[in-house]
């Protein structure tokens, strides 16, 4: 039989290398470089976090909640009809901080109905799926894709265009929900509602909704750097409506971390644990 | 399979409710002025005949469109029934 070169070694190609494979200089053959640290990787510390149970995992995540050292008497830190708000100047960190508490009532199976008035569906979508990440990276949790998949359907997000946004047609939509009991939320949080606008009555409607439906709400606030502050320090956009909000959180840059601060609420008087968001990660962490 | 679906926006519940039916996991609405975009997560076994059902709800106003989005594990109650399905029609075919 006519032998062609080149190949006469073809069957040889996913064995062990053969001498003739590299006396055949005219067609080299390359084979996949198989890494021989992989096949001899320990396996002893790959075990026992795939066995653990998501509920497990979930009730870890909980207890590891940073915020939990804030003071408050719950965890949601709010009460069912209460309003919270996070202030902070922009690109501070309000979204990444608002984020993480949705997803820690959603890890303790609570429905979070974000508003968001600024951005998309889908980035709306991204912030949750990369802080999550994030915070798995960090507690070392490798069944996170389980977990994303378990916490998932306790979220939904609704975008507004500012201008198209009112309290009846939220509570309209909301509704529209609950009735057809596709989604009842907890607790809601809206990002991107501009303070500086005179917002007093449609706040207190939405209050009323809030108390009606159970639910508790967190707002993102902007704060600005020229503006000046009113008495006790509080921030313009908060000045008219200050009596409306049970808990205020401030977010406040200092060298290069950002440090939260209880500005209104349980935690605010005394001493305040050292809490502040990771500017490379934006996760909450306790610093002591 | 990832569903968006852009409807006007008077037509939002009834279509998020057509969703539902079809055992759809829905991520988010975005209003944009006279028009809503509801974006979801469905089955793809529970999507035939969908855009019959988005016609007749939405006076044929709505469209969506429809794309793989991950495998995901059948719930058990499905499971049962397709496991009866498949026992009954294996009984019928002896």
């Amino acid at each position: 039989m006519a032998e062609i070169k080149g190949f006469k070694n073809k069957k040889l190609l996913y064995d062990t290398p053969q001498k003739a494979d590299f006396d055949n200089s005219e067609f080299p053959i390359h084979r996949p470089q198989i890494s021989k640290k992989i096949i001899a990787r320990p396996t002893a510390n790959i075990c026992y976090m795939r066995e653990r149970n998501i509920s497990m995992l979930k009730n870890e995540l909980i207890l590891k909640n940073p915020l939990r050292r804030m003071g408050y008497e719950s965890d949601d830190i709010l009460n069912k009809g209460e309003f919270g708000a996070v202030m902070a100047r922009a690109g501070v960190g309000k979204t990444a901080f608002l984020v993480q508490l949705a997803l820690n009532s959603m890890l303790r199976e609570k429905k979070v109905l974000h508003i968001s008035l600024n951005d998309p569906v889908k980035k709306v979508s991204l912030w949750y799926k990369e802080v999550f990440s994030r915070i798995t990276t960090h507690y070392h949790i490798l069944q996170g894709a389980q977990l994303w998949e378990k916490v998932l359907p306790h979220r939904f997000i609704m975008t507004f265009r500012v201008e198209g946004f009112s309290v009846p047609k939220l509570e309209e939509r909301l509704t529209d929900l609950i009735e057809q009991d596709i989604f009842k939320p907890d607790a809601m949080i809206i990002d991107g509602v501009p303070f500086g606008d005179p917002i007093h009555q449609d706040l207190a409607d939405l209050k009323n909704l809030a108390a009606q439906q159970g639910m508790q709400v967190w707002f993102a606030i902007r704060t600005h750097r020229h503006e000046e502050p009113g008495p006790n320090g509080t921030p313009s956009q908060l000045i008219n409506v200050a009596d409306l909000f049970e808990v205020v959180i401030q977010l406040v840059p200092v060298g290069k971390h950002i440090q939260i601060k209880a500005f209104k609420g349980p935690g605010s008087s005394g001493d305040q644990p050292d809490l502040m968001l990771d500017p490379a990660t934006m996760l909450i962490q306790d610093q002591t | 399979m990832k569903v968006v679906v852009e409807t006007p926006t008077e037509f939002q519940g009834a279509v998020m409710s057509t969703l539902n039916q079809r055992r759809a996991m829905i991520v988010g609405s975005q209003d944009e002025g006279p028009f809503s975009e509801i974006e979801a997560q469905v089955p793809l076994s529970e999507m035939f005949g969908y855009s019959t059902d988005l016609r007749s709800v939405t006076k044929g106003q709505a469209q969506f469109t429809m794309e793989f989005l991950t495998y995901r594990q059948v719930p058990q109650t499905i499971t049962d029934e397709l496991a009866k399905k498949s026992a009954a029609d294996k009984k019928n075919v002896a």
